[in-house]
């Protein structure tokens, strides 16, 4: 890797040819003394040893220079006639050739050695420092933290620069950058900065999708060509896009977490208010049952008692509004749908209202070969249950209540209508539970009838249609198909 | 003389059970009380009774478990006590063997309807051929039915689930209970077949088919006989 540049053996350039002259001159100078005694290989034996050692140490070119050196030293110095360069002695031609020869072979030898020894420890060196910015990134907890990181990174090791554009803030980015989230390779581009003009863009390439893109910008480098630092950019991307998937893992879980405990807590709560609340309601209206029915009281306690006993059953709905209520806006509610004949689930309503005035009057017009509601029985005799009794309860003892049905498009429209009310002009009411301005009785009844309908895919409107106040629902068909009832004969049932 | 009603009342509310053993009382119906299911299977011991009312979420243990222990060996009828909500529990109850159930708050008179249904039918229906309800005669023995007197023609799944329901007048079968005698299955997906069948009889023997006077429906948890 060519991050921080490699510690460098080679000793600067000036001291090494300076290095170079000593030890070509050094043997010359230690010989000197003895030249008349010394045969000539005794004196190109150390000029040799002083040119491997530079070639070895100090490279090609001091190696030339020193074996440059020892010729001309041992043909001035030790050649006869002394102190005379004689250029047209050819017998030493050899020699200069071999000094040559040696210089180059050694420092070819001892360079490639050294190149092999800096690359493994530019290699160490980069891996050492990735792994120290994935440690990094490890331990940070927001995205914010691992692009820290990132950016002290390039800064210190590239002198670069580094921005992240994060998957959620791609939509801002310009053109260049959501390109490279959509790919999987990385860009190089040029710009006018004159302090870092290479920016490259890279995604950040996660197990399921790009996390986003890690923007660089980088110094032009002399040396370094930039497509050599792709690798490590891109490795650094990985990193980081490995970081930031699993923040975001860990953020979805840490979410989940909270909303099944939130649901628990709900679902603890609203089990402990529905039971916590019924069992003094009971309580009370059977005691005010018991009352009412007494022979014993004046008419007026009776009546009273009466009163008691309504209150506390209309207390008691008003429990089990809010808590289908609550159910429905919880998560993870499920519809236990189920085929249902509209005019049973009309059956039981208008006899559970049987104490209503009224209820007995009510007209259903729902033709025979109406298709079945796919839908939950239970919560869809509450919501009929609710509008009728809605109904009956805001006109007068001389008001028609009508129960209709009808298939319009793709949808089962049922309306429920009285003649002796009307709906103001707004309906901005339907939409909030508890809205101020609904009309007396309306308020949370309506809401939850629209939480109702809502959780089966309808919709409700309200409005006057020809003197009746009308509230209509539209539920749309089943997609899926209600089987037959399989032939009788080939049923188990022959006889009971 | 009939002699009066024994009732084992198992509720852990205090308030509660107070309340009805003086209502109860004051209605002729002896009540002896458990406030745990602990306590009921000591009283089962003890003595026979006519009826169990039974309040689900006990401090011991679960009303369903119970149910299944006591359908064993003992066929009294359960009259489950259950809020409004509970409706998974209340099917599921119904389906190891309670025989009715009824939503707190409730009217005495209510409960005393509901205790009179389905102890007269341990006392009487089963011996008694014939069943006259309205305009409406069963003949169990005869497997034939007569409405206003004239014979009414039901296919073979229709009088057997007729029969099923007409039989234990004031109990509740489940959809599932109803699949299973009918169709020997036990397929949620199939409940409208008994919707169905209900609705064919409700033709052939309801006066108003779309306000039933026997076959009524308890939304969401199946149907019941009322005479």
């Amino acid at each position: 890797m060519d991050t921080k540049p490699p510690v460098n053996h080679l000793m600067p350039r000036m001291y090494a040819y300076l290095l170079a002259v000593g030890a070509a001159l050094l043997p010359a100078v230690v010989l000197l003394p003895w030249r008349a005694e010394l045969n000539h290989v005794n004196v190109v034996m150390p000029m040799l040893l002083m040119v491997v050692l530079v070639a070895a140490r100090l490279g090609r070119g001091p190696a030339l220079l020193c074996g440059a050196l020892s010729v001309l030293a041992f043909d001035v110095g030790f050649v006869p006639p002394h102190g005379l360069l004689t250029v047209h002695d050819t017998r030493y031609v050899g020699v200069f050739a071999v000094m040559f020869a040696v210089a180059w072979l050694v420092s070819e030898v001892a360079g490639a050695s050294r190149q092999a020894r800096l690359q493994a420890e530019s290699n160490e060196h980069a891996q050492r420092l990735l792994f120290e910015l994935a440690a990094r990134l490890n331990a940070s907890l927001r995205a914010a933290d691992a692009a820290d990181g990132v950016r002290n990174f390039v800064a210190e090791h590239l002198s670069g620069k580094s921005i992240l554009h994060p998957s959620t803030s791609l939509d801002r980015a310009e053109r260049a950058v959501q390109a490279v989230a959509e790919g999987d390779t990385p860009a190089v581009l040029r710009t006018d900065d004159r302090e870092c003009p290479v920016r490259i863009l890279l995604p950040l390439r996660g197990a399921t999708r790009n996390r986003g893109v890690l923007e660089v910008l980088l110094p032009d480098h002399p040396t370094h060509h930039i497509q050599g630092r792709l690798p490590t950019l891109r490795a650094v991307a990985d990193v980081l896009a490995a970081g930031l998937e699993r923040l975001h893992y860990l953020d979805v879980a840490i979410r989940t977490q909270a909303e099944v405990d939130a649901e628990r807590l709900r679902h603890a709560m609203l089990a402990g208010l529905s039971h916590d609340l019924r069992t003094p309601l009971t309580v009370l209206y059977g005691w005010a049952d018991a009352l009412r029915e007494s022979t014993i009281g004046t008419p007026d306690a009776a009546d009273a008692a009466a009163r008691v006993c309504h209150e506390a059953l209309r207390l008691n709905r008003l429990c089990d509004s809010l808590l289908d209520f609550a159910r429905l806006r919880s998560a993870n509610n499920l519809l236990s749908r189920d085929w249902v004949p509209l005019e049973e689930l009309l059956g039981t309503v208008l006899a559970g209202l049987q104490g209503v005035p009224g209820a007995s009057w009510v007209r259903l017009d729902v033709p025979d070969d109406l298709p079945w509601l796919h839908v939950d029985a239970i919560l869809f005799e509450r919501l009929l249950t609710n509008l009728i009794d809605n109904a009956l309860k805001q006109g007068g003892a001389e008001q028609e209540v009508r129960v209709g049905a009808v298939v319009r498009g793709k949808s089962i429209e049922v309306t429920v209508a009285n003649s002796g009310s009307r709906f103001p002009e707004s309906t901005e009411w339907l939409l909030q539970p508890f809205a101020a301005g609904s009309p007396p009785g309306h308020g949370f009844g309506l809401s939850l009838c629209r939480a109702i309908i809502e959780a089966h895919g309808g919709t409700i409107t309200a409005g006057n249609v020809q003197g009746f106040a009308t509230v209509t629902l539209s539920i749309p068909l089943a997609t899926s198909v209600m089987s037959e009832l399989p032939p009788l004969a080939s049923g188990p049932g022959e006889r009971p | 003389m009939i002699s009066p009603l024994q009732v084992l009342l198992v509720e852990d509310d205090f308030a509660i059970r107070r309340l009805l053993v003086d209502r109860l009382a004051a209605n002729h119906v002896q009540v002896s009380e458990a406030g745990s299911l602990g306590d009921a299977r000591l009283r089962l011991g003890e003595r026979v009774v006519d009826l169990i009312l039974l309040d689900l979420g006990l401090p011991d243990g679960d009303g369903l478990g119970f149910i299944e222990e006591l359908r064993q060996w003992n066929d009294v009828p359960i009259l489950v006590l259950s809020a409004r909500d509970q409706e998974r529990e209340k099917i599921r109850a119904l389906d190891v063997g309670a025989d009715d159930f009824l939503g707190k708050p409730f009217a005495m008179g209510e409960l005393l309807a509901r205790i009179r249904a389905l102890t007269r039918r341990v006392r009487s229906s089963r011996t008694e051929p014939i069943l006259q309800a309205g305009n409406v005669q069963i003949d169990f023995a005869g497997l034939s039915v007569l409405r206003d007197g004239a014979a009414v023609h039901l296919t073979p799944i229709e009088l057997r689930l007729l029969l099923l329901l007409a039989s234990q007048p004031g109990r509740v079968l489940t959809y599932r209970q109803m699949l299973l005698a009918g169709w020997s299955s036990a397929d949620p997906d199939l409940h409208h077949y008994v919707r169905i069948v209900i609705g064919h009889l409700r033709r052939k023997l309801e006066s108003d088919p779309a306000r039933p006077a026997h076959l009524l429906t308890e939304t969401g948890i199946g149907y019941r006989w009322q005479s």
